[in-house]
């Protein structure tokens, strides 16, 4: 039997070609890898190998929905893209939500895999089941806001595109795609692989609907759904955090745990916060917006009304992206720092990597790493945001010292040298994210062991962040309870990441939103199997073990796909600054991240060898990853749970 | 005295950012909050986070201020 | 309270373009999530952030007159579709000044306040629909 919330189809393109086909989706492998991350990871693993270099036309670009894309479950307007990452060349993978998502559902698809590479610039325009191929000179060299309005100006404004810029175009290492113009697949390059595709734009417009296995059962979940959002124990803090101020609202709140990156990461406490918190952006506020089915609603339009910034009107800026460009920069100019965020929205950067590199050079300049001559009169200053804005636009154009950072930070200092390497914040090649593990110590394994790089959307975890003890109590026992809720001790931080990282990729595949799961915790294990089943009809998805399996077996495939690629144990480290630095200020004053024993932990507990990095041949044929392991064994000789090793 | 730091709705419902009270400890902080502060950290109080020189403490903890600690008041947010 | 008179209304202030209304519409009349099934759309700016203009019937009976199978009628102060008369010419559907019909399999649908509990205002959680 078909299963319900699927299309059943995969939309095959090649871009080389210029020909489409149709394949089912297999029912065993929707069982095995669910959807979303899953599915891109179970089609990137069949389709790559390490000989394909990320911007060559033989890498692959998934752009994957899950089960509940397009139904009314919580923020099921998710989506995903995957591909062999530009900037780290290992496993990339970006998720947006917006509107794009459903679309791609109601036209008829679970997933497109695009393969090749166009001979000039195109789009793709897909309405239902007719793919064309857009010629798309017209929209080269155009921002992603003036390229999305033309395509909706010509082609029909009930259409949802994603689209690179400039910078995609131009294969920065860490181009993003912008989705509905401000939703953005911001991390590990996505944008490149369009760009080296020669690939503009996806516009996508479907006429069908998602349908249900059982419609009775299912409308009980969307009753909870609702009643979570309005009666549940999250639902007030949930509007009123981050719901009103949006993800903004963290910056005062990190500072006042000493958590809020500041000078690249230097330390966790910044004495101007207050002016890029959620309260001084609310000024700026022309909209509250959402996703497609979400009741937290967090995504806000910002204006700059007057002065030197006047005009500017852009989604977010994010937490994220305002302590990239804002106290990791030092620049305590709101309005210059939503400018900021528009210009990476335009030309299409991730803010996360934009903000490190430059903030990478601020530091290289400051400690007199980087001649005058590199810099051809650029003053790189911390706090200076004509700098910084200027630095914008140069590594999106590649210019000067611009082209080095277009690179991504670790190549960007290998280039540099002179021991800059140490200010390269990153993990596998991809620039850290918006935490300190010195102030939230499991954020180290978090970063250590996350499949693409430094990065808090695979496995950061929330219950220890301000401690939640109930949530502690219900999900570890009350007996690691205490320990688990430190944010500044390393006890069970590797189990706990561990816990994350499996719900996250199970998150990641049906698809929800962080917000929900990372924070609020209002939808854990339990939650997903009572919607799975009744939208899907898939028997095994009422089981909560089925899905905890399904999770632990997407999570190694990823980790696999990694170690095809040669990057092992090896790389699951983080940046000295946060080992052997002790913090110099702020509420976390003088520690450091001790990583070893969290990721001993989190090995154990993933149950791969420690001592070689590799999982346990039985580990992945518990999992069913025996293809894996057939491949994975012509260049590593996978340890034995039966004969030796850390167990 | 302690000085006090309200923020997110807190802030804006009671229009005041900054209270100094004379306390010391958390509970005895909150209970000696100006009257309409109070009222609006008593309707939000099971949602409320109190950090103090970045430990969280609870509502009715007594552990000893010195008085020079910052108090911060939150509404409960969390993420990356 | 009785039905005399109410339709749905939309405060553009608070709506936030979730399409949560849409989807509980089509769910709730066909078993199946698609916001072109539904009898209620919004179309929303995401550049700026704000209501273009919302598709939903104002409940003025202009259909009703101009049906030639007389399957559209009144029951109360609400216009409801009767698909056993209904011979699917979609009169109805050109004649709608506010484009609230959705047409599904050759038929047309419209809002009819969901027997008196419309479930697109219940499911707004920002109250920005209301039945008034």
């Amino acid at each position: 039997m078909q299963p319900k919330g699927y299309t059943g189809r995969i939309l095959f393109i090649d871009l080389t070609k210029q020909k489409y086909v149709v394949k089912p989706l297999e029912v065993s492998i929707a069982k095995q890898f669910i959807g979303g991350s899953g599915l891109a990871a179970y089609l990137l693993w069949n389709m790559l190998n390490e000989n394909v270099h990320p911007l060559s036309p033989d890498n692959v670009l998934v752009v994957a929905t899950g089960p509940a894309t397009g139904a009314l479950a919580p923020s099921a307007g998710r989506f995903m893209v995957a591909s062999k990452s530009p900037i780290t060349g290992i496993w990339g993978e970006s998720h947006a939500g917006g509107f794009f998502g459903p679309e791609i559902k109601y036209a008829g698809y679970d997933a497109i895999v695009i393969t090749g590479r166009s001979s000039e610039p195109v789009s793709l325009i897909i309405n239902d089941d007719e793919v064309t191929f857009y010629r798309s000179q017209h929209l080269w060299g155009l921002d992603t806001r003036t390229a999305t309005n033309i395509i909706l100006d010509s082609l029909g404004r009930d259409l949802h595109v994603m689209v690179i810029g400039p910078a995609g175009e131009n294969m920065v290492k860490f181009a993003s795609i912008m989705v509905d113009y401000y939703r953005a697949l911001g991390r590990t390059g996505m944008g490149a692989v369009m760009g080296s595709k020669n690939l503009k734009a996806i516009a996508v417009r479907g006429s069908r609907g998602v349908e249900v296995h059982n419609p009775d059962e299912f409308t009980k979940v969307v009753e909870e759904f609702l009643y979570i959002n309005t009666r549940g124990p999250w639902a007030l803090p949930a509007q009123l955090s981050l719901g009103k101020y949006g993800t903004p609202n963290l910056v005062s709140l990190m500072n006042a745990i000493g958590r809020l990156p500041t000078k690249n990461h230097w330390t966790g406490y910044w004495e101007h916060a207050d002016k890029i918190s959620g309260e001084a952006l609310l000024k700026y506020r022309i909209s509250r917006g959402s996703c497609f089915s979400c009741m937290i609603m967090c995504k806000h339009i910002t204006m700059v009304g007057g002065g030197k910034y006047a005009g500017t009107v852009t989604g977010g800026p994010e937490y994220e992206s305002l302590v990239s460009l804002g106290s990791n920069l030092l620049i305590d100019n709101a309005e210059a720092v939503i400018y900021m965020n528009q210009l990476c929205n335009l030309y299409g950067l991730d803010t996360i990597s934009t903000g490190k590199v430059i903030s990478f050079l601020f530091e290289c300049y400051e400690r007199g790493l980087v001649s005058e001559e590199e810099l051809r009169g650029l003053k790189p200053t911390w706090g200076n945001e004509e700098t910084a804005i200027e630095l914008i636009k140069m590594i999106t154009y590649r210019q000067g010292i611009g082209n080095v950072l277009a690179e991504g930070v670790a190549r960007a200092a290998r280039i540099i040298g002179r021991g800059s390497e140490y200010y390269a914040l990153h993990v596998k090649g991809l620039e850290v994210s918006a935490q300190d593990p010195r102030a939230h110590k499991s954020v180290g394994v978090t970063w250590a062991t996350s499949v693409r790089g430094a990065d808090h959307l695979r496995s950061l975890t929330t219950v220890d962040e301000l401690g939640y003890r109930d949530i502690a109590i219900e999900r570890f026992g009350a007996e690691m309870a205490n320990e688990v809720c430190n944010r500044l001790s390393e006890g069970y931080k590797g189990v706990v990441v561990k816990d994350q990282e499996d719900l996250f990729a199970l998150v990641d595949s049906v698809i929800m939103c962080k917000y929900g799961t990372m924070w609020p915790p209002m939808y854990y294990f339990d939650f997903i199997a009572r919607l799975l089943y009744p939208l899907t009809g898939i028997e095994e998805f009422s089981n909560v073990k089925h899905l905890r399996e399904a999770a632990e077996r997407i999570v190694n495939l990823k980790r696999c796909f990694n170690l095809r690629e040669g990057i092992g144990k090896e790389y699951e480290t983080i940046p000295k600054r946060f080992t052997s630095e002790p913090m110099p200020t702020g509420p976390a004053k003088g520690h450091v991240c001790n990583l070893e024993p969290m990721l001993k932990e989190y090995y154990l507990y993933r149950r791969w060898d420690y001592n070689t990095g590799l999982p346990y041949g039985e580990t992945l044929e518990e999992l069913g990853l025996n293809f894996v392991l057939v491949e994975l064994e012509k260049r590593y000789s996978l340890p034995r749970r039966g004969n030796g090793g850390s167990s | 005295m302690v000085l006090v730091r309200l923020h997110g709705v807190i802030k804006e419902e009671g229009g005041i950012g900054v209270v100094n009270v004379d306390a010391k400890s958390v509970s005895e902080v909150l209970h000696k909050l100006p009257s309409r502060i109070k009222d609006i950290v008593g309707k939000y109080i099971k949602y409320v986070v109190i950090v103090v020189d970045g430990e969280i403490l609870h509502v009715n903890s007594e552990k000893y201020l010195e008085g020079d600690e910052a108090v911060d008041i939150f509404l409960v947010a969390g993420g990356g | 309270m009785g039905l005399q008179g109410r339709r749905i209304n939309l405060d553009p202030s608070l709506c936030t373009g979730c399409s949560i209304c849409s989807l509980i519409c089509s769910f709730s009349k066909f078993g199946i999530f698609s916001p072109r099934y539904s009898m209620i759309r919004i179309y929303y700016n995401h550049e700026f952030g704000r209501v273009e203009s919302i598709s939903i019937c104002r409940q003025c009976g202009e259909c009703v007159d101009r049906c030639p199978y007389g399957a559209l009628r009144w029951s109360g102060s609400i216009v409801t579709v009767d698909h056993n008369l209904c011979r699917g010419c979609l009169t109805c559907v050109h004649t709608c000044k506010y484009n609230a019909f959705s047409v599904v399999d050759g038929k047309p649908y419209k809002c009819d306040l969901c027997n008196g509990e419309p479930l697109c205002a219940k499911y707004c959680v920002r109250g920005a629909l209301y039945a008034a």
